[in-house]
């Protein structure tokens, strides 16, 4: 075995080399550009997954709802300071124009002419009525979060429900359900106008017109493609953009819709590119493969300083949420003590590494109802806190059970999740246990109120306090699973509701969160919410609103002002 | 004819039982003290091994201790290996940290090598529908796509464990364990069949012992050597696979420092504090690196085939080899 | 042969059924369902959805319900992806994922294999340590840590290679090298030990002792008899590989089964889990019996049992 020559071994060798060569020579290729004439007007997000859905009546996801911004417009839509402006209508209603009638109760939008689809094909009333009514079609399907919102719709809580509740199904006929939906106050007059009846006035109708419920779908193309519609190519739409491709997992390409009724948007193309992995995605941004991403918070300190980084303020809070009918969160100065027990300062030096306002106020600042005093009561004071617990019956934590703080296995969840725990550790003694789940588990338990604390972050759908305080805190809406239930904050939001005086309306929506805050400690705010992003200085025109969804910009993405330079 | 399609892989050889005697194993021992890797990797094992045990003992700071104005510092004086995101000393959580690693390492294995010994010997034992049956058994799990096994397993009885690290631990010793075993029953099994075939082996069988008993005491201490080379493989591949679930979100409940955990919580920030994921990741690497190492001088050190210079004894009884030893 | 042929392919009915069964079984074990999701829906449209999927039937009348449909080639519909058959779901991520595994499995080939080869004929001297250590050293990092370097060097720093995505060449390389590093490591050491262990056989010291050179050595006696352990295990790794790794797949944006398979669990997307639980099972399984055929037509013995 030692006399060798070394001939054998070395083709083995060459042929390993040659191998490796060659896959390194394909990586020296250079970069392929693509210039055509001028400068290519496409612009490149990344989206961390699949959509879920692209069907405006079933949607819910953020990512979907950035998405669905582009492909369609409703009758009304959002400018750049979330007031509500016409769309596919020709004007906004109003008692003046007539368009609300006096009592408030039914709304009449008259459409601009000439509307099509994107296949070309006439955009109507009757196609408006389809849509909605088939929002509130118990057998659609879908998230069916967002029903609950339209309830002022006449007829439409009663469609809505028709099937019963688990305990008690009810089976109605097929001419019963259409019946019931006939009886849902949404008309198409004729071709041009839309009437829609309301059983009770309401200040925030017209912003539900512009969400994503209130997007108009081709009644022909979902009878003939089912589910299937949405996908890309099939979608028919009325919006600024149309869906050409979806790659499913991989990416969208949304293109310019020649049958849009509006300005050309100034983007030709948009790409958004699935891509799971955040740091990969960060990683993608530096190669220059997309032109628009998160800024992760882990890289902020270097962020920072780089002229691509830009910080939004968000109308969103985040705070820990307590189960106020288990022990041992069902006594209030409990809640307290631990709502005291936490540096909110803290809490944005290092999770948020900065990027955030630390608060005790639940609605945020730019809403009506903002208070700067909110939840004063419960600012952190770890001696205070302290003394709260004991005051409780359980001084520096002794006979207090095992409490847990449930959360979802992503990022912020767990480093808010640890952050909060060694709060209570050092400033109440007290050693709080960490449940991570993944978001079913999560979601199971945090809907069945199997919890004790968990976190709860808000984005606002639509700039009402109302979509603050009604949804969350109300005794037994669907968003409230703290289980809180208090009389005298249902009596202030419903009458909050019913208040034509906006500025009254505020008041009360303040009062009611003086209570649930600095009475009921229901929940402790830690911060409202500053996004963070990235996005390559040779993307001109973007603007950013506070109720942008995933993609930042997204309400106002088409618009004619956003340009790509040349780079 | 007997069947032996599982007992193709060979590299351990299959010797007559008198040639494996105690003086087999110090031979074995000597071979590999004489291997330089294989040492380097014992000397880190029982490193690591020690770091755990201690941990307590020569961390600078409480693992879980935040510090809200030591953010993201790197490597200093005072933090020895810089400190993360929520101001926590990573040196200290790196100690810590090897408890819960090595202890998934071996404990996994323990799962396996349990399981696996307890199969293979029952296939082996030579009855035709005992061993069909176990051995579809094992090709059923075998079929099983390992991570993607461990992931459906953890997240059955996640939700169930969440807030207890001891409970999750004890979840994930048994997905990674359940999937790992099908190697070992395979390879016990082949080991065993081939050593039947030996002649003593049938002057046991003749003279009256059953099979059990003959397996158990004649072929079974003669398979702990490859096991124990093939569970050496093993502990850096469960590692592994406890990373990957701490990267997915499976791991274990926070605070709890793990490698696994502390490079899936330092990756986020590789591109600006690429220290965090430096350390937990090499010591990772080097801890699988020392078990390769070690397995591999294990592997070689048993094998008295590659021994060129030990004398070939065979069908010798075993007092006659002793002696024959002791002479030379 | 063909008789052993057919009992073994027969043996695979058995198989993945235990392997349909018990998938299903834990994925129904799984706490929560398809309809916990971001927002909590109202009990009644849960009641509802799972009526219309007969996800409120037992679980026997349920997974008896999937078999028919898998004898009839239909495996169900995607709850997250707006009822798209899970067929249709999953064929196009296999597609991917068994290329970015055929890829790096040649990749760790071509590397391994020599790599074992020459360690083992330079046994316990500098070639062998350096040999091993190399495959090792690469084969010791969690593939994802790998990964992000691979990309923070070849592609933020470099802009060298594109990080996301698949399709082109360029896009394959660092995703196909993150991924056989294990493989490499893996194949070099079995292929350094089957080819000790042949070296010591007579017919080689024999073909030494006739003088032949290394490379007639090596090519005509050493490599055939070596690889064939080294095959073995090979089987397996493919099918592993080509089931793809979720992390590098979730990494490099790459749309494959094994991202599609989280992705499924962590939304309880019953029909993806299974069918791509069954999909690996059948490539693990056929990848065994291939080799076991093999050996079975080298083998004479194998074949009468």
């Amino acid at each position: 075995m030692t006399r060798t020559t070394m001939k054998g071994v070395k083709f083995w060798a060459l042929l390993a080399l040659l191998a490796l060569a060659i896959l390194g020579m394909a990586a020296c290729g250079g970069g392929d550009k693509d210039k055509g004439n001028g400068v290519p007007q496409v612009f490149r997000v990344r989206i961390a997954g699949d959509p879920e859905t692209l069907d405006p009546q079933k949607a819910g996801f953020a990512t979907d709802i950035s998405i669905m911004r582009q492909l369609f417009r409703g009758l009304v839509y959002f400018d750049q300071d979330l007031n509500v402006v016409a769309a596919a209508a020709a004007e906004v209603p109003s008692v003046e124009n007539g368009g609300i009638s006096e009592d408030g109760l039914t709304y009449n939008f008259e459409l601009r002419d000439g509307l099509e689809w994107s296949d070309g094909s006439p955009l109507t009333a009757f196609d408006w009525e389809y849509s909605l009514k088939r929002f509130f079609d118990p057998t659609l399907g879908g998230n069916q979060y967002y029903q609950s919102f339209y309830y002022v719709i006449e007829g439409a809580p009663e469609y809505n429900t028709a099937l019963g509740t688990p305990d008690q199904p009810l089976t109605p006929a097929e001419d019963e359900l259409a019946r019931l939906r006939d009886g849902v106050g949404v008309d198409a007059v004729d071709d041009d106008t839309l009437q829609i009846r309301l059983t009770t006035a309401s200040n925030t109708f017209l912003y539900l017109m512009a969400l994503w419920p209130g997007y108009p779908v081709k009644h022909e193309t979902i009878d003939s493609l089912g589910d299937a519609w949405t996908e890309g190519g099939s979608l028919v739409s009325d919006g600024p953009f149309m869906l050409t491709e979806w790659s499913h997992d991989q990416r969208l390409v949304l293109e310019r819709n020649p049958y849009y009724w509006g300005p050309e948007p100034g983007l030709e193309r948009m790409e958004l590119l699935v891509i799971p992995d955040e740091t990969a995605a960060f990683q993608a941004y530096q190669n220059g493969e997309i032109d628009f991403t998160a800024a992760p918070p882990a890289e902020l300190q270097t962020l920072k300083t780089n002229p691509d980084f830009h910080a939004e303020a968000q109308l969103s809070t985040f705070g820990l949420l307590f189960n106020t009918v288990q022990k041992p969160f069902d006594d209030p100065v409990v809640r307290k003590a631990f709502a005291r027990a936490i540096d909110r300062q803290g809490y944005v030096d290092l999770v948020l590494q900065g990027l955030g306002m630390p608060t005790t106020g639940w609605i945020p600042p730019g809403m009506p109802g903002f208070d700067p005093e909110a939840g004063q009561a419960l600012s952190f004071d770890a001696e205070a806190a302290r003394s709260l617990l004991a005051e409780a019956g359980y001084p520096d934590g002794q006979g207090l059970p095992t409490v847990t703080i449930t959360t979802i296995s992503e990022d912020i969840g767990r480093l808010s999740a640890e952050f909060v725990q060694e709060q209570l550790k050092q400033n109440l003694g007290v050693n709080a246990e960490i449940e991570m789940l993944d978001p079913p588990s999560f979601q199971m338990r945090f809907g069945s109120g199997e919890f004790q604390m968990s976190f709860i972050g808000w984005n606002g759908d639509y700039p009402h306090p109302e979509n603050w305080v009604r949804d969350l805190f109300h005794t037994g809406a669907s968003a409230n699973m703290a289980g809180y239930s208090n009389t005298s904050v249902d009596a202030l939001i419903d009458r909050a509701a019913a208040e034509k005086d906006p500025l009254a309306a505020a008041d009360l929506y303040k009062e009611a969160q003086r209570i649930i805050l600095d009475e009921d400690s229901v929940l402790a705010p830690i911060f409202h919410g500053i996004s963070a992003f990235l996005v390559k200085p040779y993307v001109g025109g973007l603007v950013f609103t506070a109720t942008d969804g995933e993609v930042r910009g997204d309400v106002l993405l088409a618009s004619r002002e956003v340009s790509i330079a040349a780079h | 004819m007997r069947e032996l399609d599982s007992a193709r892989v060979t590299p351990f050889p299959a010797v007559a039982t008198e040639a494996r005697s105690r003086g087999l194993w110090r031979d074995a021992l000597r071979r590999l003290a004489g291997n330089r890797l294989a040492m380097a990797g014992a000397a880190f094992v029982l490193l690591a091994a020690a770091v755990a045990a201690f941990a307590p003992l020569i961390d600078r700071y409480p693992p879980n201790r935040q510090d809200a104005s030591a953010s993201f510092e790197g490597p200093s004086g005072r933090h020895w290996l810089g400190t993360d995101q929520l101001g926590r000393d990573q040196y200290s959580r790196l100690v810590n940290g090897a408890r819960v690693s090595l202890s998934v390492g071996i404990l996994t294995q323990i799962v396996a090598v349990s399981f696996g010994l307890v199969v293979g010997v029952a296939a082996g034992l030579g009855f035709r529908t005992l061993d069909n049956l176990l051995m579809r058994f094992t090709d059923a799990v075998y079929a099983f796509p390992d991570l993607l096994f461990v992931i459906l397993l953890v997240s059955v009885f996640r939700e169930a464990v969440a807030g207890s690290a001891t409970r999750t631990l004890v979840v994930m010793f048994v997905a990674i364990g359940l999937v790992s075993w099908p190697n070992i029953a395979r390879l016990v099994r082949g080991q065993i069949l081939s050593l039947r075939q030996q002649e003593f082996v049938r002057a046991a069988e003749t003279l009256g012992a059953s099979r059990l008993r003959v397996a158990l005491v004649h072929l079974l201490p003669n398979t702990l050597g490859p096991v124990i080379v093939t569970a050496t493989f093993g502990i850096p591949a469960a590692i592994f696979a406890e990373a990957g679930l701490a990267f997915i979100g499976l791991g274990l409940p926070p605070p709890t420092p793990s490698w696994g955990r502390l490079v899936a919580d330092g990756y986020d920030a590789i591109t600006s504090h690429s220290n965090l994921v430096l350390a937990p990741a090499l010591a990772i690497a080097t801890l699988m690196m020392a078990f390769t190492f070690l397995g591999d001088g294990l592997r070689d050190a048993l094998d008295p085939r590659l021994a060129a210079r030990e004398p070939r004894v065979r069908a010798l009884p075993v007092r006659a080899q002793h002696r024959l030893r002791k002479a030379a | 042969m063909t008789s052993y042929l057919i009992r073994r392919l027969l043996w695979l009915v058995p198989v993945l059924l235990f392997v349909a069964a018990i998938t299903f079984v834990l994925m129904h074990s799984v706490p929560g369902g398809p309809w916990d999701r971001d927002k909590p829906l109202p009990p009644a449209a849960v009641e509802q959805l799972n009526r219309k999927y007969g996800l409120d039937q037992p679980l026997w009348e349920q997974f008896g319900r999937y078999l028919l449909g898998l004898l009839q080639g239909d495996l169900g519909v995607s709850y997250r992806q707006s009822d798209r058959p899970v067929a249709e779901v999953i064929s196009g991520g296999i597609k991917v994922s068994a290329t970015l595994g055929g890829l790096a499995m040649l990749v760790s080939a071509a590397v391994g294999v020599p790599l074992g080869v020459v360690a083992a004929l330079r046994r316990n001297r500098a070639l062998d340590y350096l040999s091993v250590s190399l495959a090792t050293l690469g084969a010791s990092t969690p593939n994802f840590i790998l990964g992000i370097v691979l990309i923070v060097i070849f592609a933020s720093t470099f802009h060298l290679l594109p990080t996301i995505g698949w399709g082109s060449w360029k896009q394959a390389i660092m995703p196909v090298l993150a991924l056989s590093a294990l493989p490499t490591a893996f194949l070099a050491r079995i292929t350094r030990a089957s080819t000790l262990e042949v070296l010591q056989q007579d017919y080689v010291r024999t073909a030494w002792a006739k003088g032949l050179s290394v490379r007639a050595v090596v090519l005509r006696h050493v490599a055939r008899n070596a690889l064939i352990p080294v095959l073995t295990l090979a089987g397996p790794l493919a099918a592993a590989l080509v089931t793809g790794s979720f992390i590098i797949e979730s990494q490099f944006a790459i749309p494959g089964v094994g991202r599609a398979f989280v992705t499924a669990i962590f939304g309880r997307d019953y029909g993806v889990i299974m069918g791509v639980t069954l999909f690996y099972g059948l490539v693990v399984a056929t990848a065994n019996l291939a080799v076991d055929l093999a050996y079975a037509a080298a083998d004479p013995r194998i074949r009468y049992r």
